[in-house]
């Protein structure tokens, strides 16, 4: 028999040998994929690179040969300080010990065995009050997950099963494994990443040794914010989308003609409805439909205007630009170039090409190749920016993987083209686009387009944990198709009441889309609804929201942490953060809840929600509610469950803005009285790339001392070129008691220029137009004490029993904390005991109680009352 | 190009452009087969036995390798499309060796490239694959093979205190245990002696919530404590150990919301759909007891014909045939009286009724069992009026059906004539004969 050992190990090392004559790194990939000496340990044929007290590389090779380019996942690894550690050794084991990991690695081994063990390495790290051991391939059942490459064919959770592993775990500890050779849910692999001077950014390789192993491990414990914080220093951060994209986008995929989308832009105008992107979903181009007036030409990709719909599509654009919109059009590339449907574009791309890559009347699409996407990007996408198009909506719906190169994902390789393409070609704006999750590095290719949901509630209510989860791989800007994509249930098709909790929900996600298929019975004109005015206060709802969105979105640059979060990422100790996944925190201010199911009786919705430590303010009860509880609470169809942390300070939007591209010459800062806290408001000029340097904010502060509370704003600091030089504000402070005393910078104010609403508990105070350099000091003294709850009437309830529908109804005339709701058969057994929180009434559905007669007992607060009813 | 196009080369990936399925060039890490003259399946690709997935690209398969016959691995048995091979032509692999792999996405594999495996000796043998990693290796049968009549868990999970895994029949050991952040460990003693027989994951220290809802095999050692289970985060657990497989499965225990019953002798048979008349509720006493009550009766439901086993029922966790399913422990156990249920494992077999009637059904989740009453073998001679007629009576009842002339007056269980009969599953008139 041969020694396959030797055998092995020869065949590797003259591949090995091969590889690097061919793959020498470049000079100037990435930002600093080489990590500093200082920071790695090489033990044979493996090296350790320590990045972080909590995160540490770890590769072997079987020919001792590392990878120093930056991947698809990883960008940097030159961290600006080196970490201390403490390495060991004896005759067996090399040891690191970090603050936070210790890690033990037998020499000389490959630390990954089969079946995984602990035999070879191990990492050490705490988790609470335990310490957790890792080994690599030891699996995780407690991740938390991150998110997935779309929700095509979502149907209420059924797309929980393909959710990918994200960074954080209950476990204490997860792991990135970069290998090659682990392959991605969708095929894909992550390829190293060399310059490339014909696109003139950098181009996917192979790696110097494809089967080499290359982990990260990250023992963060809980805390997951850390986690993912660090995991964008090393992956790249995740970029400021242009401020426009947080508007609203009007899209619907139809052949709209060019006097479709005027009418369209002038019913959006007449009805008041602000928005500021328009998209052109994919009849824009010739799709070969008759009922686009296609005439046989294109299909389901395209590259050239239907002016059978759209005769000239340069006016269009410059019409919709005027009118504060920017646009997008939608593409699905796979189908390449065809001759018949984009005829100049193929003759100048064959020219370019000298015909390579064509097939038939057809030129393949080959993004794997630089020749190929420099000739694409120069004749067919330039043009169509200079028509106007402000960005790209990929839309890649085909084969996963290349057919050409073994692994390469073509999710995340469009997604990586198109947005390095328009950061070195279009430098005077910020790159965006919008498009699919393609594996761990999408983050830098930030807006995702979820994709093609079903329209029923279930749906909705698993994309308030989706979003959410999604920022457990700093996937922080999923898009929706708010009111559900593709029709499941014909009653749900346009159900007014689905279609706007869903925008309701949509308000509180990164991006602000309606749109559904071409499906004729689908309506998303949003006008047309009946309960348009609702559905229009939620707009609103999202233009007063900007500048604390916009300033969250700054936060998640500097961060990494989106702005949709867990509940965990706040209390990762309470149970109840990992149950209550409908639930989710907003920036850091704001705790959203959103309804998620039709209301039972047509006009109210209850919800079930989890409040955490602190206090908490419910923006459509103008009521405090103090955590930890569960409560369950009524809302009615125009109200949204959100709230307001105590303290905390929310720079909004005057309700009448009609563009998020609007100058801040106004702001309302929206307070809590009673704790302190602090705000901020972040602003630059809007679509700028060289936003890292080139912005301003504005911090606000809320201090509180007894009945005294201050609200200072401070100095705008930073570069604020081009940016409002004077601003009006409008403080809210919501929880107040009735002032006594009110002094703008050492100046008591007039009752002209406040107001309180006791009953809200609001108070309102109006600062002039003041210089945006100059701090602002606003004292209040309170003559009663903040954070009190309202008053409850103690009268009896009012309990009703309705035979036809099994109802149990009970109005208490006035909020009450705790409500509990007992019934007891004729023999004195308890048939139901139901608990709720702050309500004014209840309804019980008792409808699975046989027939009989029961006792019904309420203790609402401290008031028990008791009655009998006959079912 | 030419430069990529060698890189690939030397690194073993072959491709073929023509093909445009979604991921027919990718590896997956969902499955893996085992073919070849060495394997019992030979190379019958359609027949091909899959691997047992450990977890997400990890496989293992543990049978019978003939000495001197070529093995391989092939990524789907749909095609000869995804080959997974070694990296030397002819080569024979020792025990507890690691070996590379290679994979290529080809229809026409040359054979230079398509290396196979040998064993020098025929025997019985384990094969583990990891396509994270691309490496094979073989080892010796490990899994237990004798299993003790009694099991015990110990550790600091449950505060070093030791408890018996109670045997359900001869079926299964299960329990429904509060663990404590901490570590378990299985064994054969009620105290840990140098000659306690240890059972043991395959993967050491791994958390007690891998591989919910799967089975995997019991590893056994002996002497030495070994490192069982980790259990990250404390609560109710639910342990089955299948004494029939020879397999584990432990997971999280939480009482269930709804439970659905369906049947061919329920009124809308399988149809889970019709929560009127198939959803559980908890009881308002115990969490841990879901309870139906109603009518059943054998092949009810002829809309669309003879209901398939018009006397059998089952119970579903949600309204999803893939989701986890209540059954009986054996075939045809009668629905009244008190039955173990198993959620985990076992055939599809159901419990059967043999008359028409009310029941009440009272699934225990905690202990797994079902206990059936039967409320009221009524005649069917009539069908249910409005329930309103009676609706402002008191009754005082307790699982037992009472009867009203139409008087309202209480009339005994031998009266002759049309009465109110109200049971706790509702009121109706019938005639009694």
């Amino acid at each position: 028999m041969k020694n396959p050992a030797i055998l092995r190990s020869r065949s590797l090392a003259m591949f090995g040998t091969a590889l690097a004559c061919i793959a020498v790194p470049l000079p100037g990939v990435a930002e600093s994929p080489v990590a500093k000496n200082e920071a790695t340990v090489i033990a044979g044929n493996t090296r350790f690179t320590i990045l972080t007290p909590e995160l540490i590389r770890i590769e072997y090779s079987d020919v001792g040969v590392f990878e120093d380019r930056a991947t698809f996942t990883i960008q940097n690894r030159e961290m600006e300080d080196v970490v201390e550690f403490q390495k060991t050794e004896d005759d067996d084991f090399l040891y690191l010990e970090t603050d936070c990991l210790r890690l033990k690695y037998r020499k000389g081994t490959n630390p990954k065995t089969l079946p995984a063990s602990s035999k070879n390495l191990t990492i050490s790290v705490k988790n609470g009050d335990k310490t957790e051991v890792w080994y690599p391939g030891k699996p995780d059942p407690l991740n938390l997950k991150g998110t997935c490459r779309t929700l095509d064919g979502s149907n209420g959770d059924n797309k929980r099963v393909e959710l990918e592993n994200g960074l954080i775990s209950r476990s204490g500890w997860s792991v990135i494994d970069d290998s090659w050779t682990a392959v991605r849910p969708d095929g894909s692999r992550s390829f190293a990443l060399v310059p490339d001077s014909v696109v003139g950014y950098d181009w996917w390789t192979v790696r110097k040794d494809p089967y080499a192993m290359d982990m990260y491990f990250l023992g963060y414990g809980k805390n997951y914010k850390k986690a993912i914080s660090d995991y964008t220093k090393i992956a790249g951060k995740i970029p400021l989308p242009p401020a426009y994209v947080f508007g609203y986008w009007y899209s619907k995929y139809a052949s709209y003609s060019a006097e479709d989308y005027r009418q369209i832009m002038s019913d959006l105008a007449d009805n008041e409805i602000p928005a500021d992107v328009m998209i052109l979903d994919m009849d824009w181009h010739w799709n070969g439909d008759s009922a686009s007036h296609s005439d046989g030409i294109g299909g389901w990709t395209g590259w050239s205007w239907n002016t059978n719909l759209i005769p000239e599509p340069e006016k269009l654009l410059s019409d919709m630009h005027d009118r504060g919109f920017h646009i997008s059009l939608n593409l699905h590339p796979a189908d390449g170039i065809d001759s018949h449907e984009s005829p100049e574009y193929y003759q100048a791309m064959t020219s370019d090409l000298g015909g390579r890559y064509s097939v038939g009347n057809r030129i393949e699409w080959n993004l794997d190749y630089p020749d190929f996407t420099n000739s694409f990007f120069n004749n067919v996408i330039r043009d169509h920016e200079k028509e106007g198009v402000d960005f790209w909506w990929i839309d890649w719906q085909q084969h996963l993987t290349s057919p050409n190169t073994s692994g390469l994902g073509e999710t995340f390789w469009c997604n990586y083209v198109f947005f390095n393409d328009m950061k070195v070609n279009r430098p005077d704006r910020r790159p965006v686009i919008f498009h699919r999750w393609g594996g761990l590095g999408s983050h830098r290719y930030q807006i995702g387009f979820s994709g093609d949901a079903c329209i029923n509630f279930p749906t909705l209510a698993f994309q308030p944990y989706f979003t959410a989860t999604s920022s457990n791989v700093g996937y922080a800007y999923w898009g929706h198709d708010l009111g559900g994509h593709v029709v499941s249930d014909e009653n749900a098709v346009n159900d007014p009441e689905l279609l706007l909790r869903w925008i309701q929900f949509g308000v509180f996600t990164p991006i602000f889309r309606t749109h559904a298929s071409n499906d004729d019975r689908i309506e998303r004109r949003i006008w047309k609804f009946p309960n348009f005015q609702d559905i229009l206060k939620a707009v609103r709802l999202r233009y007063s929201l900007f500048p604390y969105i916009y300033t969250a979105a700054r936060e998640t640059y500097d961060t990494g942490i989106g702005m949709c979060r867990p509940l965990y990422y706040e209390y990762p100790d309470e149970e109840e953060a990992y149950q209550y996944e409908g639930e989710y925190f907003f920036g850091d201010d704001i705790l959203v809840a959103p309804i998620t199911e039709p209301a039972v009786d047509g006009v109210m919705s209850k919800k079930e929600i989890w409040f955490p430590e602190g206090n908490w303010w419910s923006v459509s009860a103008d009521q405090l509610i103090e955590g930890p509880c569960v409560m369950t609470m009524e809302f009615a169809a125009d109200q949204i469950p959100y709230f307001y942390r105590e303290g905390s300070v929310i720079p909004l939007n005057p309700s009448d803005v009609r563009s998020v591209m609007d100058p801040y010459s106004a702001i309302v800062l929206e307070v809590v009285a009673g704790k302190e806290g602090k705000g901020r408001l972040y602003e630059d000029k809007g679509d700028h790339s060289d936003y890292d340097e080139i912005y301003a904010h504005t911090e606000i502060v809320h201090n509180v001392d007894d009945s005294t509370e201050e609200y200072i704003i401070m100095p705008r600091s930073g570069i604020d070129e081009d940016l409002v030089a004077t601003r009006k504000w409008t403080i809210n402070i919501r929880n107040a008691g009735s002032p006594e005393d009110i002094m703008l910078n050492g100046i008591r104010i007039s009752e002209g220029s406040w107001r309180y609403d006791a009953e809200k508990r609001l108070l309102t105070v109006d600062i002039p137009e003041m210089s945006c350099s100059e701090k602002i000091e606003l004292i209040v003294r309170y003559s009663d004490f903040s954070g009190s709850v309202k008053v409850i009437d103690r009268g009896s309830p009012s309990v009703s029993f309705d035979v036809n529908t099994s109802t149990l109804s009970a109005d208490f005339g006035e909020c009450c904390r705790s409500v509990v709701l007992s019934l007891y058969n004729p023999v004195g057994e308890r048939c139901l005991n139901r608990v709720f929180s702050n309500v004014e009434c209840i309804r019980e559905d008792l409808s699975r109680l046989a027939g009989s007669v029961y006792i019904c007992q309420l203790t609402a607060d401290d008031r028990n009352h008791i009655t009998k009813i006959f079912k | 190009m030419k430069v990529m196009y060698c890189i690939m080369a030397l690194l073993g990936i072959t491709l073929q452009a023509s093909a445009w399925n979604d991921t027919y060039n990718s590896i997956e890490l969902t499955q893996l087969y085992i073919v070849g003259d060495a394997v019992p399946k030979g190379w019958d690709l359609g027949g091909a036995e899959a691997m047992h997935r450990i977890y997400e690209g990890v496989f293992e398969w543990t049978g019978h390798l003939l000495a001197g016959k070529e093995f391989k691995f092939m990524n789907t048995n749909d095609a000869w499309q995804r080959h997974i091979v070694g990296t030397e032509a002819g080569l024979y692999v020792d025990k507890d060796e690691v070996y590379p792999l290679r994979f290529h996405s080809t229809g026409s594999l040359p054979e230079e490239l398509d290396m196979k495996f040998h064993v020098a000796d025929t025997g019985d043998y384990t094969v583990y694959v990891d396509l994270n990693a691309m490496r094979m290796k073989i080892t010796d049968v490990e899994v237990s093979a004798q299993w003790p009549d009694r099991f015990y868990i110990t550790g600091s999970a449950i505060g070093g205190n030791v408890v018996e895994i109670p045997a359900a029949a001869d079926v299964e050991h299960k329990i429904v245990l509060k663990l404590n952040p901490g570590a378990v460990r299985i064994m054969d003693t009620p105290a840990e002696t140098p000659h306690t027989h240890y059972y043991r994951p395959l993967l050491e220290d791994v958390d007690i919530q891998f591989g919910k809802g799967y089975y995997a095999p019991l590893y056994e050692s002996v002497g030495e404590p070994v490192s069982g289970w980790n259990v990250t985060l404390g609560g109710d657990y639910a342990l089955y150990l299948d004494r029939r497989s020879k397999t584990y499965c432990f997971q999280r225990y939480r009482p269930h919301k709804v439970l659905y019953l369906v049947g061919g002798c329920c009124q809308r048979a399988w149809n889970y759909w019709d929560e009127d008349n198939c959803r559980f509720y908890p009881s308002p006493d115990d969490p841990d007891v879901m309870v139906w009550k109603g009518e059943l009766r054998i092949g009810w439901d002829k809309s669309n014909g003879n209901p398939p086993e018009p006397d059998k029922f089952k119970i579903l966790t949600a309204q999803d045939w893939s989701m986890d399913t209540y059954h009986p422990y054996y075939a045809d156990a009668d629905a009244v009286g008190v039955s173990c249920a198993r959620v985990m494992g076992g055939d599809d077999i159901k419990w059967t009724i043999d008359q028409d009637g009310y029941y009440c059904l009272e699934l225990n989740t905690r202990t797994e069992t079902l206990t059936g009453t039967l409320l009221d073998s009524y005649p069917i001679m009539a069908e249910p009026v409005d329930t309103e007629e009676v609706s402002s009576t008191t009754m005082t009842f307790k699982g037992k059906t009472i009867y009203f002339n139409y008087q309202g007056i209480v009339v005994d269980d031998g009266f002759k004539g049309a009465v109110i009969a109200v049971s706790p599953s509702g009121c109706r008139k019938i005639l009694k004969r």
